[in-house]
C-alpha cells in the first residue's frame, strides 16, 4: 500500500544528520539561515544573567538539602542552555508544563524559585500561581506532563487561540506509556504543542544506549508523523532558534514538534543519587568542556556585550537572589495538616470526615 | 555565646543514619554560612555536608569513621564568638538524648558492643530524628524515581554471622506520632502488645505502658527541670554503649554469683612463666582467660546465646573472648578468635594486641563484634567485685575483681592470701544456676590450683 499522497515527504520530518548548533563550544557563533535567530543584544545579555541565575540558585538547592531544608533536590546544572533557550523562545500566552527538573523555565516565566523549591520541602506553600505564569505545577511521576500538554493543546485548538502548549521531560520518559500517547494524540490531532526533550544521557542511572535503539530520540517523531528536531543543548542560541521555529510550526496548525536536545546532567540524578556508580570522571570533563554559560560569555565577552565588571555585577546579584531564595526557605514553617482535607469537596465524603477526626485526635493527642 | 546544635538530615530519601568520612573543619576553626565542613558517607552516596550557621566550631560530636544517626548531633556552631565566654550553668542544647548531669560513674563493669547498636536502622524508637518519616528502614515513600530498598544498601560495619542479634520479623506496627509518643517517653515499642486493628499500637496502649513501665524512665521529668544542669548529647559511641545496654538489661534475665580464690598458686605461675619468656607482658589476667577457655569447653552452655525468635539456643562452635577495654572513646569490646586452643602466652599477645588496638582506635570494627562471651576485668580500677550486665545476645559475662591480700583461712589458721573475687553474669534462659555455678566453680578452681591446666 503507498503512502498518502498528501502526506508531507516523510524525509522532512528526520532530524539533520549534526545536532542544530549556533555556538560551538569554544564560543564561536555560525549563523544558519535555516534556524535564524533575532536576539538584540539586551536579549543576549538577559539569556546569560538567567543562567547563571539557575545555575546559582540550583547550587543553593543543593546545600539547602544537605542542610535538612529540603527533602530533595533533582539539578538542572549543565542543562541551563537547554532550559533556558528553549524558554525564552514561548510567547507569553504559551503553556508550559514541566517535569521535576526544570527551574531554569521557571526563571525565564518569572515564577520565584523559592515558590517552586518549597514544593520539595513538602509543603503547599509551593504553589506558584500556574495560569499567572502559565507554568504548570512540576510533575513528579515520569512523562505524565506530556499528557498534560498534549490536551491543553487540543483545548486550545478548539478554542481558535494562538496558546501553544510546551511539554518538558527527560530522554528516559521518551520510553513511558504516557509520552507514546502524547505524541499520538497531539499529532493526530494537529494540537499545536511542542515536546522539548532534554537528553542528559541518563535515565537516573540507564544510559541511553539501554534506553532506545533508535537512531537518536529526534528520529522518533517520524513514527508519529510530526517533525524531529535535533539540536546542541548546551548550545543556548541553537536551542533558542530550534524552539522558534518549532513553535511557529505548531502555532500555524502544523501539529506538534519534537525536540532533542543533547545536552548532560553535571550532578547527580538527585540529591539521593550517587552518579560515581554508573558513570565516569572522564565523560564528565569531556562535558565539562562544553560548558552552556562558558560559551555564552566567550561569545559575548567577543561581541563586547560583556566585560569583567559585568560578569562580576551579574554573578554578584545571583548570588543575592539564591541568599534571598535562602532566607525564604530556611525552617520556613509548614501549613496546618487539617488543611489536607479543605478543598479535597465541596461536600466532604463520609471516608474523608472519618479521617479529618483521626487525624484531629492524633494531633489533639501530641499536643496533650 | 550563642550555641546552635547541626544535626544529621536525611541526606537522601528515607535514609537513617550516616558515616563521618572525614572533618573539613576542626575545634575553633571560623567557618561560613554553606561552607562545606564534612564528607558523609551514607548508604546511597558520600555527599558533602554543608553548615548552615556561619560562626566558630564549638564542637565535633563525631568521630571519623562513626555513624550516626539521622536527626543526631554532628555539629555545633558558636554563632556569637566574640561574647562573655560560656559558664558550665548554661543549657546549650536540647538533646535527643536526656542524659542528665554528669557522666560520672563510667560503666567500667559492663560490657559494651562497640562495634554497632543492634537493629539500631529500622527500631524508629531509637531513631533520634523528629521527622515524620524516620521511622523506616526503607522509606517506601520515595520522590523521583526509586526506592531505597529493603533496608540499607550496603553496611559500612561486618558483623560476624555466628552472633548476629536474632532478627525481629517484623517491626511493632504504629504510627509515626505513635512512634514519636513512645520516643518522648521513653516506651520501647517492642515490648508493647497492640490493642488496635492487626496488632496496630495505639495511643493508649503506649501511655499504658508508659505508666506500668517498670523501671524509672531515663526522660524522668526531674533531669530536665533541674537548673544549671549540664546536658549532654548520647551520640557515637556512648549512644551504642546505651542502646547496647538497654538491650541486654531489657531483654535478658540476668542472675549473678561469685566466688573468692586464693590466688598464690596463680601469682607464682606468672611469675614462673614471666621469667621464662621476658618478651611477653604476662598478666594474671591471661592465666585466667585460659582457665576461662577450659571452663567454656567443659561447660559450653555459657558458650551460647539465646535466640528469642527462633526460641533456640545457640551453641557456638567456637569461644571469641571479648575483653572488655575501657578507651577514650568509651568501653569497647574487642575480641581473641578461637581462644580455646591458644596457650596462655598467645593469650597473653592477643589480649595486649587488641586492647592496644582498640584505645589506639586501629581495629577494623570487625574486631570489635561478635564475641561469644567477655571478660571485663575491673579489678583494674581497684574494684573487689560487681554484677557486670551481659553483652548482649551472649550468655554470660565474667568479672574479675583486683587481686588484694586478704584474710584467707588455712588449716584453721587465719594468714594472709592474694585473693581475686570472679564475678559471673548469666541468662538465665540459657541454663540454670546448676550450671552456672559449676563454671564459675571450675574456673575458681582452676585459678586456685592453675596446675589443673595442664590436664586441657
Amino acid at each position: 500500500m503507498a503512502i498518502d499522497p498528501t502526506f508531507p515527504d516523510p524525509r522532512s520530518l528526520l532530524p539533520a544528520d549534526r545536532p542544530i548548533q549556533l555556538l560551538d563550544a569554544d564560543g564561536t557563533f555560525t549563523e544558519d539561515p535555516d534556524w535564524p535567530i533575532d536576539l538584540d543584544d539586551a536579549q543576549l545579555a538577559e539569556l546569560y544573567r538567567l543562567m547563571v541565575m539557575a545555575r546559582q540558585i540550583d547550587a543553593q538547592a543543593i546545600t539547602l538539602q544537605r542542610q535538612g531544608q529540603l527533602g530533595v533536590y533533582a539539578s538542572l546544572r549543565g542543562q541551563e542552555a537547554a532550559q533556558i533557550g528553549t524558554a525564552f523562545a514561548l510567547a507569553a500566552q504559551d503553556f508550559v508544563f514541566p517535569s521535576y527538573r526544570e527551574m531554569g523555565v521557571a526563571l525565564v516565566r518569572g515564577v520565584d524559585p523559592a515558590d517552586l523549591l518549597h514544593v520539595f520541602r513538602g509543603t503547599w506553600l509551593g504553589a506558584h500561581d500556574p495560569a499567572k505564569h502559565r507554568f504548570a505545577l512540576i510533575t513528579i511521576s515520569i512523562a505524565t506532563q506530556a499528557l498534560h500538554a498534549a490536551g491543553f493543546a487540543m483545548g486550545a485548538k478548539l478554542d481558535g487561540s494562538d496558546s501553544c502548549a510546551v511539554a518538558y521531560m527527560g530522554d528516559g520518559a521518551t520510553s513511558e506509556g504516557d509520552a507514546h500517547e502524547a505524541f499520538n494524540f497531539a499529532s493526530v490531532f494537529g494540537a499545536p504543542c511542542v515536546f522539548v526533550v532534554q537528553n542528559n544521557q541518563y535515565a537516573i542511572s540507564v544510559p541511553l544506549t539501554r534506553q532506545t535503539k533508535a537512531p537518536t530520540i529526534a528520529h522518533k517523531g517520524i513514527g508519529y508523523g510530526m517533525p524531529g528536531y535535533r539540536c546542541d543543548g548546551n548550545d543556548v542560541l541553537g536551542t533558542y532558534a530550534v524552539m522558534r521555529q518549532a513553535l511557529r510550526h505548531a502555532r500555524e496548525g502544523n501539529g506538534p514538534v519534537l525536540i532533542e536536545a543533547v545536552t548532560y546532567r553535571m550532578e547527580a540524578h538527585t540529591t539521593a543519587d550517587d552518579p560515581t556508580r554508573y558513570r565516569e570522571d572522564t565523560e564528565l570533563e569531556q562535558w565539562r568542556a562544553r560548558d552552556p554559560i562558558t560559551r555564552l560569555e566567550k561569545f559575548l565577552r567577543d561581541r563586547e556585550l560583556v566585560d569583567d565588571e559585568v560578569v562580576e555585577t551579574v554573578a554578584q546579584a545571583a548570588k543575592a537572589e539564591a541568599q534571598s531564595v535562602r532566607a525564604a526557605l530556611y525552617d520556613a514553617p509548614h501549613g496546618d495538616p487539617m488543611e489536607l482535607f479543605s478543598h479535597v469537596y465541596a461536600e466532604p465524603t463520609q471516608q474523608l470526615r472519618d479521617q479529618h477526626e483521626l487525624l484531629q485526635a492524633e494531633l489533639q493527642g501530641q499536643d496533650a | 555565646m550563642s550555641v546552635k546544635q547541626v544535626r544529621l538530615p536525611d541526606l537522601g530519601e528515607g535514609l537513617t543514619e550516616a558515616t563521618i568520612v572525614r572533618w573539613l573543619v576542626g575545634v575553633g576553626d571560623v567557618i561560613a554560612e554553606d561552607q562545606i565542613v564534612a564528607e558523609v558517607e551514607t548508604a546511597k552516596a558520600t555527599v558533602e555536608l554543608p553548615a548552615p550557621h556561619a560562626g566558630t566550631v564549638a564542637d565535633l560530636h563525631a568521630g571519623e569513621g562513626e555513624e550516626i544517626e539521622v536527626g543526631a548531633l554532628v555539629l555545633s556552631v558558636d554563632t556569637a564568638a566574640g561574647d562573655a565566654a560560656a559558664t558550665n550553668g548554661g543549657v546549650t542544647s536540647a538533646t535527643t538524648g536526656h542524659a542528665v548531669g554528669d557522666d560520672a560513674g563510667g560503666a567500667f563493669d559492663d560490657a559494651g558492643d562497640a562495634g554497632d547498636a543492634d537493629g539500631d536502622g529500622g527500631d524508629a524508637d531509637a531513631a533520634a530524628s523528629d521527622s515524620d518519616d524516620a521511622d523506616d528502614g526503607a522509606s517506601g515513600n520515595v520522590l523521583v524515581g526509586y526506592g531505597t530498598g529493603g533496608g540499607r544498601a550496603r553496611r559500612r560495619r561486618a558483623r560476624a554471622p555466628h552472633t548476629s542479634t536474632p532478627a525481629r520479623s517484623s517491626r511493632p506496627r504504629a504510627k509515626p506520632p505513635v512512634r514519636k509518643l513512645a520516643k518522648d517517653l521513653g516506651v520501647d515499642l517492642d515490648a508493647v502488645d497492640g490493642s488496635g486493628p492487626d496488632g496496630r499500637i495505639t495511643r493508649d496502649d503506649v501511655h499504658a505502658a508508659a505508666t506500668t513501665a517498670p523501671e524509672p524512665s531515663a526522660t524522668a521529668p526531674a533531669a530536665t527541670a533541674r537548673d544549671g544542669a549540664r546536658r549532654e548529647a548520647v551520640t557515637g559511641v556512648r549512644g551504642r554503649i546505651a542502646d547496647h545496654l538497654s538491650v541486654a538489661w531489657r531483654e535478658i534475665p540476668a542472675a549473678s554469683c561469685w566466688v573468692e580464690c586464693d590466688a598464690t598458686q596463680l601469682l607464682a605461675l606468672r611469675r614462673e612463666l614471666a621469667a621464662a619468656h621476658p618478651d611477653t607482658r604476662l598478666t594474671p589476667l591471661a592465666i585466667i582467660l585460659r582457665c576461662c577457655a577450659v571452663a567454656l569447653v567443659e561447660v559450653p552452655q555459657l558458650n551460647a546465646s539465646f535466640d528469642a525468635e527462633a526460641r533456640e539456643i545457640v551453641y557456638h562452635d567456637r569461644i571469641d573472648l571479648g575483653v572488655a577495654t575501657q578507651t577514650d572513646r568509651g568501653l569497647l569490646v574487642p575480641v581473641v578468635r578461637d581462644a580455646a586452643g591458644m596457650s596462655v602466652l598467645e593469650l597473653a599477645d592477643a589480649v595486649e594486641q587488641v586492647a592496644s588496638g582498640a584505645r589506639a582506635n586501629q581495629l577494623p570494627p570487625a574486631d570489635l563484634v561478635g564475641s561469644t562471651f567477655t571478660i571485663s576485668n575491673f579489678g583494674a580500677f581497684g574494684i573487689d567485685g560487681g554484677g557486670p550486665i551481659i553483652n548482649h545476645p551472649e550468655a554470660g559475662i565474667l568479672g574479675v575483681g583486683r587481686i588484694t591480700p586478704r584474710p584467707w583461712v588455712v588449716d584453721d589458721t587465719v594468714v594472709s592470701r592474694p585473693v581475686v573475687q570472679l564475678s559471673l553474669s548469666f541468662d538465665h534462659r540459657v541454663c540454670d544456676g546448676a550450671e552456672a555455678a559449676g563454671f564459675l566453680r571450675l574456673l575458681g578452681d582452676l585459678v586456685e590450683r592453675p596446675t589443673l591446666l595442664l590436664a586441657h
